[in-house]
């Protein structure tokens, strides 16, 4: 054999080599299913009881983003929402829920008449049902783990898990478009929340992208996963338009709640604490896991995320804002906001005349009285 | 081969040599290549990766340090303004300076004053005790001030000069602070001393009052955060940390100049560099890019949000170079290392191959000195292995090689003596071949000389009728060059339909094998070309046919001229057609005019024998009245051979149209509307008026006719023009007229028109659409406007109308008179009779019978002719008692005109009456000034006979 021969098998094998140990792009292929999937059928949300009863509101939640469920924990045990509601013949009602799109599915079905979730699932529950926000429930990040620190450029055609339709969804594709890249030059894979932290430690996926507290988690519980990117993102509190057509006043007990919450959270540090708890508690009944983020660890997160710069439940003035509007416009681009929907129309769905009536007359709407079933 | 000649220079030692050299450093190539970058695609990342990594992780690090570090400051803050106001001196004093103020401004203090005043008091000292004590919790702001939300006012400050300013005054106060709250401005330039400043405010109910106290912390940004970002390790030499706001304008001097030299000033100058603009807006990441300098960095972002409304970025960077800096001296050092061991492999490898390679050096010489021709030298074998062999196998091959060298040579010369006569036969072979070739160029270039000499296109074809030779006429023909053409079949040429024909053309001698002849027209652009083309199927030596040979001749110049030719005959054709119907026409009208001179002459005759009562009058009128009619279809036929009467004068057109008009309104159909535009005080033409008269009659009784259902407008023009030679030429009949001016007279009508076949034939005589018509009436036209000198043209479309164009030339103005013989007053008065004999010469018998008669009623005696000579027999023998000779013109062996000369001879004062079917006008003025005394035209009533009888021989002898 010829000496080029002898070279061309070597580089041949080293190839080889290299290709045997890269990444297995076939399982997914390179680009998402953007088709929101029937959930009526879900393991978890087809044994829920909706009321169709007008007087009864159901609201949907989600367990497994810290720390606003902390508020919806306590809005569950707050009698004092339940008595004012019950003034006017209402009732509460809340459901636990994966991620905002799965929340937006009941909501569009007519299922539910309120719900929380992130950014994008806010924004799209504005443009696809004409869901009026109220109220801003907390500012947070959503982090995108890795196994090693890379820029985003180095995602290029590596196996990425997101939840589908949601703020992590959102702020995967931001990130990836900050480094020139779209969603054909990754593998998306669709996972919940829960499957994260698994699928990277087992190599199943490069990267994944998850708000808290999956990320807190998963770092927590891995020493080699780090974060590599991580964006703002803000969660919602959002009503079903007949809702807030019909019950102004049930909606603006809804929205006292809220800020009832935080004024309690933040009179005292063991209020806090004793949120958190729920807040633990309620992630582990909802995922059947035991939850490794320690009280006080969810007390820091809580600290920044809720109390720190961010004001809490009040929409802020001149909102929403030039990022909401970006996000908005991108999600459009991207054809994940229905075609006939457009930024004047989705950002007069932002009512901040709810908290300021409430916050007017906070003796009336007893923001200062607190009454949780311990 | 170059590759072959480059192998047998280098010998096996230099080939290991090189060979293992090569692979040697290949070896040592991948392995630091891998060592610096990895391999794509595995976790293998080398070192470059390794150090990109362990940098960003060290970076990151740092960022969420300082962004730690940042949060805890602002933290702190709050827990600064948390403690001021849950200090009760503070806010006892606080609420004491608040009511002072407002107790002096209720007394009606000035402002002033009271700011005068202020400062001294207890309470405002106590203030500024209190933070005096506590100076090294507020040595981080550069001002504490309180101000009265209602008066908008400062009440207290740490510097005095503020005491009395207003929120419009003082930036960065946020009125509009919820109570119970704080509120961070964003960084701003201080307008106090232009540095950026950050304002952190508090709102808490007052004592006094309903208002409410605001306490506002000023911090000099670069002070604090300036130091807080560039200390700390892990950053290098030329690392930096930077933090910008939302608008991505820096809040703190940066580390390094800017390009341009200059220095950043804190919110003066804003970066565009992607790490800072990411963080900006929420992002935190780590990004390898160029910072702000355009140097190539690896950088950690992170935001701050510092409210809900803004958030600042950090970004913490290191230069690309000195991140890198430690690979590139491993690199080196690897280098150096890995050169020295491949020049140690190298020596290796080359003592090794030395000791391969000299017992095959040794046979390699020996080798050579057998190739010089030593066939006799042997090889030592000093040794069993490879080699040892090789030298036993050489030694055995040279002893073969002599063997075979001896029979190689007996085997050489016999075939060289072999090779001599197969050479001598080959070069006659050569000769003949020449001469032959020779032969060949010859008759190619007379065949060539042909071909390209002929100007007809010459052409071969393949049986696909692809051109293999085409000769210059066609290439000319067709401008088109040999290469555009050999080897492309017809559609190259020609129009595809025209293609498609030759090509079955072409099919069909192919098939056939038969030669074909034939005519052919092609389209080339606009043109056509006709050709007169022959192809030949020509065949292989073995008769298998190979294609078509073509010649082509462009007949058509050819072909045009015997259209023309064809149609000038069709034109004589036609003329000569007309001549001979005139002939007929004027033969048939003479005959009939004989007969009806017998007819009506007979007819008067018995008329005048009937009793007035008789009731054969009747019938006899009949008879006579379509005499008449038939005397009148005769001198239609007359006039359309031109033979008619003439009675030229010089007539006006217009007027002769006028004149006519009421006889046309009462003979034309009802359902016909007649309009005239009539030019007045037109030329005058010279003409007959009663011909004329009987053209426009013909022409619009024509028109007429025109339709069987439908209304028709007839118009009826009369003008002037002018007519040049083209004009001329667009006539139906008299193209070869003269240019000149001529009078017109148009009849136009809208009825049912004609078509081209109907146009040709409507002057001839007895051709007739109509049911009724004779077909005379246009035949007639068409001779008296002949016998005018005249032109016609028709244009008619079938469905829309007819125009038929009458042209007479313009008189020249002199005076015409008439031509016509002038006919003497006659006295009808009484009964005339006559006396003497008259000789009466026709050839018809009945004529004869009819003058005898009629003479012999008038009183003559009566010798009767055949014929000229006869007659001249007859007056010779008569002369003395003959008065006058009755004298038909045309007549067999000699006609009339000889015969009245003869006559004449005779007796120059004879009185000659000439009778004829013809017009007058046409017989007397072959006459004029010979002494003919009368006319008599066919046919005649008897006291027509009477009356000139008695004009030609009243006065004379003859007369009773």
């Amino acid at each position: 054999m010829r000496l080029s021969g002898v070279v061309i098998c070597c580089i041949a094998l080293l190839l080889m080599a290299g290709s045997c140990s890269g990444p297995d792009n076939s399982r997914d292929g390179a680009a998402s299913d953007d088709n929101t999937p029937d959930l009526s059928k879900h393991p978890i949300y087809s044994k829920y009881e909706f009321s169709d009863d007008p007087m009864v509101i159901d609201i949907g939640v989600q367990p497994l983003w810290l720390p606003t469920s902390i508020i919806s924990e306590a809005m569950k045990r707050d009698k004092i929402l339940r008595e004012e509601l019950a003034k006017d013949g209402y009732e509460i009602r809340f459901h636990s829920f994966l991620k905002g799109s799965d929340v937006n599915f009941f909501l569009k079905a007519g299922l539910l008449e309120a719900g929380i979730g992130g950014d994008m699932p806010a924004l799209m529950a504005a443009a696809e049902t004409g869901a009026v926000i109220t109220t801003m429930m907390q500012q947070g990040f959503v982090s995108i783990i890795a196994t090693r620190h890379m820029t985003m450029e180095d995602l290029k055609g590596m196996r990425i898990g997101y939840p589908f339709g949601s703020n992590a969804h959102y702020a995967l594709l931001v990130a990836l478009n900050t480094a020139g890249l779209n969603e054909t030059d990754v593998s998306l894979i669709r996972l919940e929340v829960n499957e994260m932290e698994k699928s990277l430690a087992d190599g199943e996926i490069d990267a994944f992208s998850a708000w808290e507290p999956t990320p807190s988690v998963s770092l927590a519980g891995n020493d080699n996963f780090v974060v590599i990117h991580k964006s703002l993102s803000t969660g919602y509190l959002y009503f079903a338009p007949d809702v807030v057509r019909e019950s102004r006043e049930t909606v603006s007990q809804i929205i006292a709640a809220v800020m009832r919450v935080f004024n309690w959270v933040q009179y005292h540090h063991e209020n806090l604490a004793k949120g958190c708890e729920w807040a633990i508690s309620a992630a582990e009944e909802f995922s059947s896991e035991e939850f490794r983020l320690t009280v006080g660890q969810v007390v820091e997160m809580s600290t920044h995320d809720l109390l720190g710069p961010f004001k809490g439940a009040l929409l802020p003035e001149n909102f929403p804002d030039d990022r909401l509007e970006r996000e908005f416009k991108f999600l459009k681009e991207l054809g994940k906001m229905p075609e006939s929907s457009d930024w004047e129309g989705v950002s007069s769905l932002f009512d901040r005349s709810y908290g300021k009536d409430v916050l007017a007359r906070e003796d009336a709407y007893r923001l200062s009285e607190y009454n949780y079933e311990f | 081969m170059k590759n072959g000649s480059f192998n047998s220079k280098l010998g096996i030692r230099a080939k290991l040599i090189i060979y293992f050299s090569l692979l040697f450093i290949f070896i040592f190539s991948i392995m630091q290549v891998v060592e610096i970058v990895g391999i794509p695609g595995t976790r293998l990342t080398g070192s470059i990766g390794q150090q990109r990594e362990e940098a960003f992780a060290s970076l990151n690090l740092i960022a969420d340090l300082k962004k730690d570090r940042l949060e805890d400051w602002l933290k702190d803050r709050f827990n600064d303004l948390d403690s001021i106001f849950n200090n009760k001196l503070v806010k006892t004093n606080l609420n004491l300076v608040h009511s002072d103020v407002h107790q002096l401004l209720d007394a009606g203090a000035s402002y002033d004053e009271i700011w005068e005043v202020s400062p001294s008091r207890e309470n405002y000292f106590n203030l500024l005790d209190f933070i005096d004590v506590e100076k090294p919790s507020f040595s981080t702001y550069h001002k504490v001030s309180l101000l009265d939300s209602s008066e908008g006012m400062v009440l207290f400050s740490t510097d005095s000069n503020d005491l009395g300013l207003t929120f419009d005054q003082t930036p960065g106060v946020n009125e509009n602070v919820v109570v119970g709250t704080f509120s961070i401005s964003d960084v701003m330039l201080s307008p106090e001393n232009g540095q950026p400043t950050l304002y952190i405010s508090w709102m808490i109910p007052a004592d006094y009052g309903s208002e409410h106290l605001l306490l506002v912390l000023e911090v000099n940004v670069d002070e604090i955060f300036a130091p807080m970002l560039h200390t700390g390790e892990g950053l290098g030499e030329r690392g930096e940390a930077l933090l910008v706001n939302k608008s991505v304008e820096i809040l703190t001097s940066l580390k390094h100049k800017l390009p341009d030299g200059s220095d950043a000033q804190p919110l003066r100058f804003k970066i565009n560099a992607k790490p800072a603009v990411l963080a900006a807006v929420g992002h935190e990441g780590i990004i390898e890019t160029e910072d702000y300098r355009g140097v190539p960095v690896l950088a950690a972002y992170r935001h701050i949000p510092i409210s809900t409304e803004t958030g600042w970025g950090l970004v913490v960077k290191r230069d690309r170079d000195e991140v890198f800096a430690p690979i590139r001296q491993n690199i080196i050092y690897a280098a150096v290392i890995g050169i020295i061991g491949i020049i140690a492999a190298i020596l290796l490898i080359t003592a090794l191959a030395s000791r391969i390679t000299t017992p095959i050096m040794k046979l390699s010489r020996l080798a050579e000195r057998v190739s010089g021709g030593e066939l006799d030298v042997v090889t030592e074998v000093a040794s069993t292995d490879e080699v040892g062999v090789l030298a036993a196998a050489f030694n055995a091959m040279l002893q073969n090689i002599r063997k075979w060298q001896e029979e190689l040579e007996a085997k050489v010369d016999a075939r060289t003596i072999e090779l001599k006569d197969v050479n001598e036969e080959l070069l006659a072979e050569i000769t003949q071949r020449k001469l032959v070739e020779m032969s060949l160029k010859e008759s190619h270039d007379l065949i060539n000389a042909v071909i390209e000499g002929s100007q007809d296109a010459i052409f071969v074809k393949d049986v696909e009728s692809r051109y293999l030779l085409v000769n210059k006429a066609i290439l000319r023909i067709f401008n088109i060059k040999a290469v555009d053409l050999l080897g492309k079949d017809d559609y190259a040429l020609f129009s595809p339909e025209d293609a498609d024909r030759m090509r079955a053309d072409d099919r069909e001698i192919i098939e056939s094998g038969k030669a074909k002849t034939f005519e052919e027209t092609t389209h080339v652009g606009s043109d056509k070309i006709t050709w007169h083309t022959t192809k030949v199927p020509f065949t292989d030596s073995e008769g298998n046919i190979k294609g078509i040979i073509g010649i082509s001749r462009n007949i058509s110049s050819l072909k045009a001229a015997e259209e023309e030719r064809r149609q000038l005959e069709a034109k004589v054709l036609h003329a000569q057609k007309l001549e001979s119907l005139g002939v007929l026409a004027g033969g048939i009208a003479h005959d009939f005019n004989n007969l009806l001179v017998a007819i009506l002459g007979n007819s008067d005759i018995m008329m005048l024998e009937l009793p007035k009562t008789s009731p054969a009058r009747a019938h006899l009128k009949e008879v006579i009245k379509a005499s008449h009619r038939a005397a009148d279809l005769c001198k239609q036929m007359l006039a359309y051979s031109g033979k008619g009467k003439f009675v030229i004068d010089r007539i006006d057109v217009s007027n002769t149209v006028r004149e006519i008009t009421e006889m046309l309104e009462v003979s034309i159909s009802k359902k016909s509307t007649l309009k005239f535009n009539l030019a007045d005080d037109l030329p005058k033409i010279e003409a007959d008026g009663t011909q004329i008269r009987q053209v426009f009659m013909n022409l619009i009784t024509n028109a007429s006719e025109a339709s069987d259902s439908k209304q028709v407008l007839i118009t009826v023009t009369t003008s002037s023009m002018y007519c040049d030679r083209e004009y001329l030429e667009g006539m139906d009949i008299g193209k070869d007229l003269p240019e000149a001016v001529y009078v017109f007279v148009e009849v136009s009508d809208n009825g049912s028109g004609m078509d081209p076949e109907t146009q040709r034939k409507i002057f001839e005589p007895f051709f007739t659409t109509k049911f009724t018509g004779r077909g005379l009436g246009l035949a007639a036209v068409l001779g008296i406007v002949r016998g005018h000198n005249g032109a016609i043209k028709i244009y008619s479309e079938p469905g829309k109308g007819t125009t038929i164009k009458v042209l007479f030339p313009v008189s020249d103005g002199e005076s015409v008179e008439s031509k016509v013989m002038e006919t003497p007053v006659t006295d009808n008065s009484g009964s005339w009779r006559g006396k003497g004999t008259v000789l009466l010469v026709d050839d018809e018998e009945i004529i004869q019978r009819l003058g005898k008669s009629m003479l012999g009623r008038l009183g003559f005696d009566v010798i009767t002719a055949s014929d000229g000579v006869s007659a001249l027999e007859t007056f010779r023998e008569h002369s003395d008692e003959i008065v006058g000779v009755i004298l038909d013109m045309t007549m067999p062996i000699m006609d009339g005109e000889e015969t009245f000369r003869e006559l004449r001879k005779i007796d120059p004062d004879v009185k000659v009456i000439l009778t004829s079917g013809y017009h007058e006008q046409d017989v007397t003025s072959r006459f004029s000034g010979k002494g003919l005394s009368g006319f008599l035209q066919k046919p005649y009533l008897f006291t027509d006979f009477k009356d000139l009888l008695r004009n030609v021989l009243g006065n004379d002898k003859s007369v009773s």
